[in-house]
């Protein structure tokens, strides 16, 4: 029997009824729906939105101040930025390792890599640190960097 | 079972009941055939959007100095 039989089948009788209870089943549907988008975010895809708000931080920072850097790296703005792309770049490795791909992939590799990702149990912790670990830093460069996105 | 199935369950429920409700209402059915449609799309295509080996090299950024 079909979802929609089975509901047919048990619906209640009256017009104001069953529009009262096909509201409800939807709402709840949803409402399901969206605790399950999101409270179980695949950690890939959490992994790969942070990747990208901090290609977008780090890109800003480094336009912003690529003429002090450039002119003294040591300053402490010049060292955080740079301490984000590690970050950054760790993160990615992690995810990649995760989903049970070549970290640092050759063309070649790039070119064939067409499996989704394989979410591998035991790079979880390291995917896990790698996500706290770029947050921090993210943290920090915001306050340092003076960058607004 | 895991959440991906959960909520590609929950997208098939959804689905189902829309094609339900939507011929048995006339105003009330299609208003909110309309709204629920939307909703399951929009939940679709966060379901739908995979992570992939090209996207996260793309997102690599390199030390400028």
């Amino acid at each position: 029997m079909s979802i929609a039989n089975f509901i047919r089948k048990h619906r209640p009788r009256t017009m104001w009824t069953e529009s009262i209870f096909a509201a409800f089943v939807l709402s709840l549907l949803l409402s399901t729906a969206g605790f399950f988008m999101s409270a179980c975010t695949p950690l890939e895809q959490t992994a790969r939105d942070l990747a990208a708000t901090a290609n977008g931080f780090i890109t800003q920072a480094q336009s912003i101040h690529a003429k002090e850097c450039h002119a003294n790296p040591a300053l402490k703005t010049c060292a955080i930025i740079n301490q984000a792309v590690g970050a950054q770049n760790v993160l990615i490795d992690a995810a990649e390792s995760y989903c049970g791909w070549p970290a640092r992939p050759t063309p070649a590799e790039l070119a064939s890599a067409t499996t989704s990702c394989a979410r591998i149990k035991s790079a979880t912790p390291a995917l896990q640190t790698a996500v706290r670990n770029l947050n921090d830093v993210m943290g920090d460069l915001r306050a340092a960097a003076g960058v607004t996105q | 079972m895991s959440w991906i199935q959960l909520l590609s369950l929950v997208i098939s429920v959804g689905r189902s009941l829309q094609s339900y409700i939507a011929p048995k209402f006339d105003t009330l059915g299609a208003e909110l055939a309309a709204e629920i449609s939307a909703a399951l799309d929009k939940l679709q295509e966060v379901h739908d959007k995979a992570v992939t080996l090209q996207e996260l090299e793309d997102l690599r950024t390199t030390k400028q100095w």
